[in-house]
């Protein structure tokens, strides 16, 4: 367990019961702390909000206040509040790239001493980074995500390392059949596909001050990507394609390479157990490498999805909050969140759970690619840098390597002199 | 006028037509919401089998909904009485009295009715957060008031000039008291258009969704608009659209009854004083 | 939203004439009857515009609270040399032009249809009213709705391939088309209070001096209506540049369907930058004054004489 004993809150608990007005809420009764999350479609956080609050031995009650299902509107919604200094959040389930915004204006508590070793201990590299900024630690890691290249091994004998020979067996294969599968709409999706082929390459898009680095490998990515879109082996609709359309596009059997999240594994095995013989096929013939890189003998670098839970600095009780953070995030829940929700876990050991092993016969791959992780531009305006990115970079068959990497060097630059472009 | 067999065609045709065009978008959000969660992406027009699962995921799904009607239905009539009491004494003493300032009192209400609404809302976003009225009745009341104010105003002078008020002198000189003359005689012949403005306002402050949508954050004052568009499916791979479609038929039902009901006094208030809410 | 067009500035009343003294009291209680809307139309809208004229003209943004400064006038030409800013420009005129032109047509002949109805008289003037009544957010979510290939059923019916939505020009046609059909019957209803007033007898004068049913349009209707249909014009006209539910609703900003509105939302609410925000806010509260001015002007719309 990476949690304090409950014993500890036990104690805690019976002085409150015994001090009224010292502890907790006014009322000396539980503190009623308000979660802003999405709700899992297992169920999960919410048993976990549950569960935590009956350990708490009644220091709290977690209240789960759900949000949008869309990240942006969630993202905009809990800005407007913080920045409106709202009191009556005290947790958040917050996107990894959203950690140095919300720290960098100064809404989230900082997790100090015990807790910090608690949020942090036995966590993958990629994850423990997502919640740190500027060297403090602002959140819990809650659960996380990586993409993986899926390919078909009746199609495919042994996957490709590089982009290049990617496209090359690609082509080797007919039209449809052997199609690249990518998220090639204007949207977040594109720039985590840019992000990862940029990270590949050894590049990076900005700095912590989120001026642009970008140079030599903005441009290799950006030439990957031009030739992806226009290698004849991509479905018709990429520039409109997301993540849900690809799998679909896999399961229909029109590609036979995909790059994408694991809970594509899931939804094929449900497709092919309904019945259907192409999806079975696929499924059957279903195997997973690792993303691909730019360089032979380089390790390919991808950001990482997922999502972390931070606690309002604002809110009633900060300190308790961070708690019941780090209860619903611990080894028990990983594990749950694995098997329920399809989610990764953050903790290393997790991934030795034998029923997590069943769920993710990938996860040894998974926790590699894991390994060599990097989170998405950490800059606080990460929502300005993305939105430049969609600007200069789309749509994928018309990049011009030099020009559009040119023209986002002068995006970025413009949006971290807090202008417009 | 008489019409030829040929124009009586065309324009019964038209009338047809015109019905369609007014009607179909509102039928097709009605009949989206009676579709069962599992045909909802069947494009058809019409429902396969009815259902009223979507209603109930609406009002019982813990979507918020009911407090955001509720709101709602608050803000919007606090709004209505606010602009017509405060329009009723303006409306009164401009088209009652002489006094300098009320061409420019009305040229002023004139031109705040034009202004964008984007304009004010940053401003009061950063004043509302700072004072304490950032998701609050009153910080929403306050900005309607800015375009339900001139409304009233000019709604009810139109309809102020067309009351005899010397009928209220007549009164008087049959015996009765001022008060007793404005209650017995002008009130009724001024009702109509009270009536008329406060259906406009309530209208245009039911609408609204920009401030709503930017000074409201929870449950304490959103309003059903932007509840709507903050609906949710029960999972991230759910889709909302059914839900959506009922409550957009639930917030339109009771002004769409109020429209038909009081149709006249809407059209009137309309053309006669030119006024769109 | 709400906007108004036909005051009211009677002649004044017979009580004018009177003692000095009379009239000095009837001044004050003018003042006092209309001093509490005043005052209150002055903080609900005249402080927050002079209020984002202020903030346009400082560094202001609430992510990073300690920064702000004065910059003088830097935040207008930093949106002023923004492509972002022409493009939403583009957009708003462009729908602004095409929606009020459509309405106009649309809003003639369904004025027309209603005027020379034989049948369903009463049920054609109700169902115009329900797009009236019918709340913009939910006229963007059923026009939204109707063309989303997952849920709708236009793209199947009318074969639209690709899908209106996923492009620039597809998805302006739906964002127009909400933005007509919600706002036709408006017009309308003015147009058609117009026609009430063309007297019959004028017709069949025309009518026998052999003019066609265009020239009695453009010669007798046109010019009779023609003061209700400026002051319509006018007011659909600054409505449709404020457009921000329907674009908001329909594409929020995809396929750079961006308006002005929805600019200075995003920058003002996703960006929480008030200083650049707050200068988009005062340059469309520009544009909206200078097309009030010249419809003012010169295209004689004239709410105050009529």
């Amino acid at each position: 367990m990476r949690r304090a004993g409950t014993a500890v809150m036990a104690v805690v608990a019976v002085t409150c019961a015994v001090v009224v007005a010292g502890c907790g809420g006014s009322d000396g009764g539980p503190v009623k702390l308000t979660f802003l999350s999405g709700l899992d479609p297992g169920g999960t956080n919410v048993a976990a909000a549950k569960e935590c609050s009956a350990q708490s031995g009644g220091k709290y009650t977690i209240e789960i206040t759900p949000l949008s299902t869309n990240a942006d509107a969630s993202r905009e919604l809990l800005v407007r509040r913080l920045a409106a200094g709202d009191k009556s959040i005290d947790l958040m389930n917050m996107d990894t790239i959203w950690t140095p915004e919300f720290a960098e204006a100064g809404w989230l508590y900082e997790f100090t001493g015990a807790q910090k070793e608690d949020a942090l201990k036995d966590v993958l590299q990629g994850p423990a980074e997502s919640v740190q900024w500027k060297d403090k630690v602002y959140a819990v890691p809650l659960n996380t995500n990586v993409q993986l290249l899926w390919y078909r091994k009746d199609l495919v004998p042994t996957p490709p390392e590089t982009w290049d020979e990617l496209i090359a067996m690609a082509k080797k294969l007919p039209p449809g059949e052997g199609n690249i599968l990518e998220q090639g709409n204007k949207y977040e999706g594109y720039v985590v596909w840019f992000n990862n082929v940029v990270a590949s390459a050894g590049g990076e898009i900005v700095n912590e001050e989120g001026r642009p680095v970008l140079g030599e490998p903005a441009v290799k990515a950006a030439q990957i990507i031009r030739d992806v879109a226009n290698s004849g082996r991509v479905d018709a609709s990429l520039s409109t394609m997301q993540e849900d359309q690809e799998r679909l596009a896999f399961e229909a059997g029109k590609g036979a390479f995909m790059l994408n999240w694991p809970f594509v594994y899931a939804s094929a095995r449900d497709a092919a157990e309904a019945g259907n013989p192409v999806a079975k096929k696929v499924f059957d013939n279903m195997a997973w490498a690792r993303f691909p890189t730019v360089n032979k003998g380089e390790p390919s670098k991808v950001s990482i999805g997922g999502a972390n839970i931070g606690v309002a600095k604002t809110g009633k009780d900060p300190k308790l909050a961070a708690d019941a953070a780090l209860c619903m995030t611990s080894d028990k829940w990983q594990a749950q969140e694995a098997i329920k929700e399809g989610l990764p876990p953050v903790v290393n050991a997790t991934y030795d759970d034998p029923e997590v092993k069943k769920a993710y016969p990938f996860g040894d791959m998974l926790r590699e690619q894991l390994a060599d992780s990097v989170t998405r531009p950490a800059t606080p305006s990460y929502s300005d840098v993305t939105l430049a990115i969609q600007q200069a970079m789309h749509p994928p068959a018309s990049v011009d390597p030099q020009k559009s990497i040119d023209k986002l060097k002068d995006y970025l630059n413009t949006v971290a002199d807090g202008g417009m472009y | 006028m008489e019409y030829t067999r040929n124009q009586k065609i065309l324009w019964a045709l038209g009338t047809v037509v015109v019905l369609f065009y007014a009607l179909i978008p509102v039928i097709w959000i009605m009949s989206l919401s009676f579709k069962a969660p599992a045909t909802i992406g069947d494009t058809r027009f019409l429902p396969s089998d009815w259902t009223w699962e979507n209603y109930s995921a609406v009002f019982e799904g813990g979507l918020g909904f009911n407090r955001a009607l509720f709101n709602s239905i608050g803000i919007a009539m606090i709004t209505t009485v606010l602009a017509l009491a405060l329009a009723a004494m303006a409306a009164y003493a401009i088209t009652r009295l002489q006094f300098p300032g009320k061409t420019i009192i009305l040229a002023g209400a004139l031109a705040i009715s034009m202004f964008p609404q984007i304009s004010i809302v940053g401003g009061l976003f950063n004043v509302w957060r700072v004072v304490g009225l950032y998701d609050t009745w009153p910080g929403l009341i306050l900005p309607y008031l800015s375009f339900a104010l001139p409304l009233s105003i000019y709604t009810l002078s139109a309809f102020f000039r067309e009351i005899p008020w010397d009928l209220e002198k007549a009164a008087q000189m049959d015996g009765a008291t001022g008060a007793q003359a404005f209650r017995r005689v002008i009130l009724p012949l001024a009702m109509p258009g009270v009536f008329t403005a406060g259906i406009l306002a309530f209208i245009t402050a039911w609408n609204d969704f920009l401030f709503a949508n930017v000074l409201t954050a929870t449950d304490s004052a959103r309003t059903a608009p932007v509840a709507l568009s903050f609906f949710r499916g029960a999972s991230q791979f759910t889709d909302p659209s059914g839900a959506i479609a009922a409550g957009a038929v639930v917030v339109t039902i009771p002004i769409l009854i109020m429209v038909l009901i009081f149709q006249r006094r809407i059209v009137s208030g309309l053309t006669a004083g030119a006024v769109k809410g | 939203m709400a906007q108004i067009a036909a005051p009211a500035t009677s002649p004044p009343p017979a009580a004018s004439e009177g003692l000095t003294d009379r009239a000095k009291a009837e001044r004050k209680l003018g003042w006092i009857l209309c001093a509490p809307a005043v005052l209150t139309m002055l903080l609900v809208a005249g402080f927050p515009i002079i209020y984002a004229f202020y903030l346009s003209l400082r560094r202001e943004d609430l992510r990073f609270p300690d920064a702000g400064e004065f910059v003088g006038l830097s935040n207008y030409s930093t949106v002023l040399t923004s492509t972002t800013w022409w493009n939403a420009f583009g957009n708003t005129v462009f729908i602004t032009v095409v929606s009020v032109v459509l309405e106009l047509i649309l809003g003639m002949l369904i004025a027309q249809a209603m005027y020379r109805a034989i049948f369903a008289r009463t049920a054609i003037r109700a169902s115009v009213l329900v797009p009236y009544g019918a709340v913009t957010v939910v006229a963007a979510f059923a026009w939204r709705l109707a063309f989303d290939p997952a849920t709708g059923f236009a793209v199947d019916l009318f074969n639209l391939e690709p899908p209106p939505l996923t492009s620039h020009w597809g998805s302006m046609a739906v964002i127009i088309m909400a933005e007509v059909w919600k706002t036709t019957p408006f017009i309308a209803l003015l147009l058609l209070g117009g026609l009430a007033l063309v007297p019959e007898d004028l017709y069949k004068a025309a009518k026998m001096d052999g003019a066609s049913a265009w020239q009695r349009f453009v010669k007798i209707t046109l010019p009779l209506i023609k003061p209700a249909l400026m002051v319509a014009v006018l007011f659909r006209t600054l409505d449709a540049f404020r457009i921000y539910d329907a674009a908001f609703i329909i594409t929020r900003g995809a396929n750079n369907t961006d308006t002005l509105s929805v600019l200075g939302y995003n920058q003002l609410v996703s960006r929480l930058n008030l200083g650049l925000g707050s200068a988009i806010s005062i340059l469309i509260f520009f544009c909206v004054m200078i097309i009030a001015f010249i419809f003012f002007r010169f295209l004689g719309a004239s709410p105050e004489r009529r």
